[in-house]
């Protein structure tokens, strides 16, 4: 991107116009982080089936994309709070009438960021949503729309097959492939026709279904898109497929191997996976084997480094953050380790150091993440924030006691992060009640209109 | 009648009996008072609601504590969620708003699915399982590094 055409806004500009954001503005101003206007974080939260988006330059949450289909009728058999009742979390998926999402899982944003795709895992669909406008595409107007009714009535999305773990558009950003993890292929979309389907009109989105290993968890392509990684949480192998596009740009996938993990993957449950931006390798977290491991991402995928994370680590998302003062892959861990900032049990994230020689690539340090079961992470394009989202919302005795939280952390030094916030999530606030954002899964920063991680 | 004799000669065994009323209503150790206004009925509801209750606190205290937070939990816990549940039924009898008897009717589903998780849990934990393998597979997440927190 142009870097003169850039509307930089500097943090220390944002928080000098804003005045009165307190002790995380000081903290933010001191970062000199690289902000634009549009940058936006979104988190997907699985237990509430909503999509928290946070706007970096305050670190407070701008809006929530409400995916429930709860209160588009004043009559109670479609409301979220019926007699002064609200469902718990687990329940509401279950009230008579409920048309919405069900496990809202993974999220990835288009190579130019105008666009994000979030899974339903029970629901067996895929969403997309417009990141500029943080609303969901093919919603409608709500016929019963009124002062105690949503103006607009759910999409349906798209159904794809059972339990669709993560979406990852191609690199040209005509496709979106989905890993069904409860069966043993992807499914290939075609975006526009996502798009114009998403309305509730058939537009033939569905363009083809991939067979490739049980229980595939999720893809990622390398970085000029050529070839697709599929890691799998049933069995020990990868999957590896040339994208072999045709001329328009659709892809005809052949698969080139498939290549035997269990050294590293003893048990044999990988959920996450993701290419290093510079195109030379693929990281893997192992999740139940408590390992990283690295494959050179062309020619044989030999393995280069088989990474120790610690007893119960349990590994979930990796990202890679280089920058003038380091290059490193972090690994967010699920587990929950006492002594963490003010004695508070919190997760931690693995940092690694990408700068050493293949074969010694090793775990550097830790920090505490200032939440419970670490999950999504991913960084500003800048490379210096990083921000973190939680699964457990569980904090007795904290300031933000019962609330989900998301973390952000100014990584200028990827070897030292410095703390920056700890943002609680809130609540949906629908026309009968508030639906408290619960269990965040995926994260991802977006820049709409730059050509970000998945480009 | 029947089920108000018992309720009567449980409280009398427990200390919680109606010796003790006052003029002015019905009141019970451990149990807010009744006013006789209320009738017979619902002084029968109120006599059984702190009969669980006061079962309840007992219960919870009876096991002591071990020094093992995930026992002692459980062992509790059992009789907080039994407690609850006895006090579901009893507004299933007594009550008659039909959302309070949804609830009551999601109390009784769910904890009474929890007791019985908790009480094979606890068996499995005072039987020396290995914590970080849950049913011989490894745990996902939510383990802590440590051993609890610190003196």
């Amino acid at each position: 991107m142009n870097e003169q055409r850039r509307d930089f806004i500097k943090t220390t500009v944002a928080i000098a116009a804003s005045g009165s954001i307190g002790q995380i503005g000081q903290a933010l101003a001191a970062t000199g982080a690289s902000i634009e206007a549009g940058d936006r974080v979104f988190i997907t939260n699985e237990d509430s089936n909503t999509i928290v988006v946070i706007d970096p330059r305050t670190n407070t949450v701008e809006t929530t994309i409400n995916l429930t289909s709860f209160d588009e009728d004043p009559r109670p058999p479609f409301r979220f709070v019926t007699a002064g009742v609200a469902p718990t979390h687990a329940a509401m998926i279950h009230k008579p009438l409920y048309h919405g999402c069900i496990d809202a899982h993974g999220a990835v944003p288009s190579p130019d960021g105008k666009l994000l795709a979030t899974s339903g895992r029970g629901s067996s669909n895929i969403y997309l949503i417009d990141a500029v406008n943080k609303r969901v595409i093919g919603n409608v107007p709500n016929p019963a729309a009124g002062p105690t009714t949503n103006a607009e009535r759910l999409s349906s999305g798209i159904l794809i097959g059972r339990e669709p773990h993560e979406p990852t558009f191609t690199r040209n950003g005509r496709e979106l492939w989905v890993t069904l993890r409860g069966e043993d292929r992807i499914v290939i979309l075609d975006v526009e026709r996502a798009v114009r389907q998403m309305g509730g009109t058939d537009a033939g989105a569905v363009l083809r279904y991939v067979p490739t290993i049980n229980g595939p968890a999720q893809v990622w392509f390398n970085a000029n898109g050529t070839i697709a990684f599929v890691a799998s949480q049933k069995v020990a192998k990868v999957d590896v497929f040339r994208v072999n596009p045709d001329a328009a740009g659709n892809s005809r996938p052949e698969r080139i191997t498939t290549l035997d993990v269990s050294v590293q993957d003893k048990p044999a449950f990988t959920p996450f996976l993701k290419t290093s931006p510079d195109g030379n390798e693929v990281w893997f977290s192992h999740k139940l084997a408590d390992v990283l491991s690295c494959r050179a991402a062309s020619d044989s995928f030999e393995i280069q480094d088989t990474v120790p994370l610690g007893n119960l680590a349990r590994s979930n998302h990796v990202e890679f953050v280089e920058n003038a003062k380091g290059k490193v892959v972090y690994a967010s861990l699920a587990r929950v380790d006492d002594g963490g900032p003010g004695g508070v049990a919190s997760s931690q994230i693995a940092i690694i150091d990408r700068s050493a020689k293949p074969g010694s690539r090793r775990v550097v340090g830790n920090f505490f993440t200032h939440g419970r079961e670490s999950h999504g992470l991913w960084t500003n394009p800048a490379n210096d924030l990083l921000y973190v989202a939680h699964e457990q919302d569980e904090l007795p005795g904290t300031p933000n006691a019962g609330q989900t939280v998301c973390s952000a952390f100014d990584v200028s030094d990827p070897f030292n992060p410095k703390f920056i916030a700890q943002i609680p999530l809130g609540s949906l606030k629908l026309p009968s009640g508030e639906l408290r954002n619960k269990k965040s899964i995926n994260l991802v920063y977006v820049r709409p209109g730059y050509r970000g991680q998945t480009a | 009648m029947k089920r108000f004799a018992v309720i009567v000669s449980v409280l009398a065994a427990t200390g919680f009996g109606l010796a003790g009323c006052q003029h002015a209503g019905v009141h019970m150790h451990d149990g807010p008072t009744v006013p006789a206004q209320y009738g017979k009925t619902f002084e029968r509801y109120a006599a059984e609601m702190n009969v669980g209750m006061a079962k309840m606190m007992s219960d919870m205290h009876a096991p002591g504590y071990t020094g093992d937070a995930d026992i002692d939990f459980i062992a509790m816990m059992i009789p907080h969620h039994q407690g609850a549940v006895d006090m579901a039924r009893l507004v299933l009898q007594d009550g008659n708003d039909p959302v309070t008897r949804k609830l009551a009717e999601e109390i009784i589903a769910s904890q009474t699915v929890e007791i019985e998780g908790m009480t094979r849990r606890l068996a499995q934990l005072r039987g020396g399982v290995k914590r970080t393998v849950p049913e011989g597979y490894p745990a996902l997440g939510g383990t802590r590094g440590g051993k609890g927190r610190k003196d």
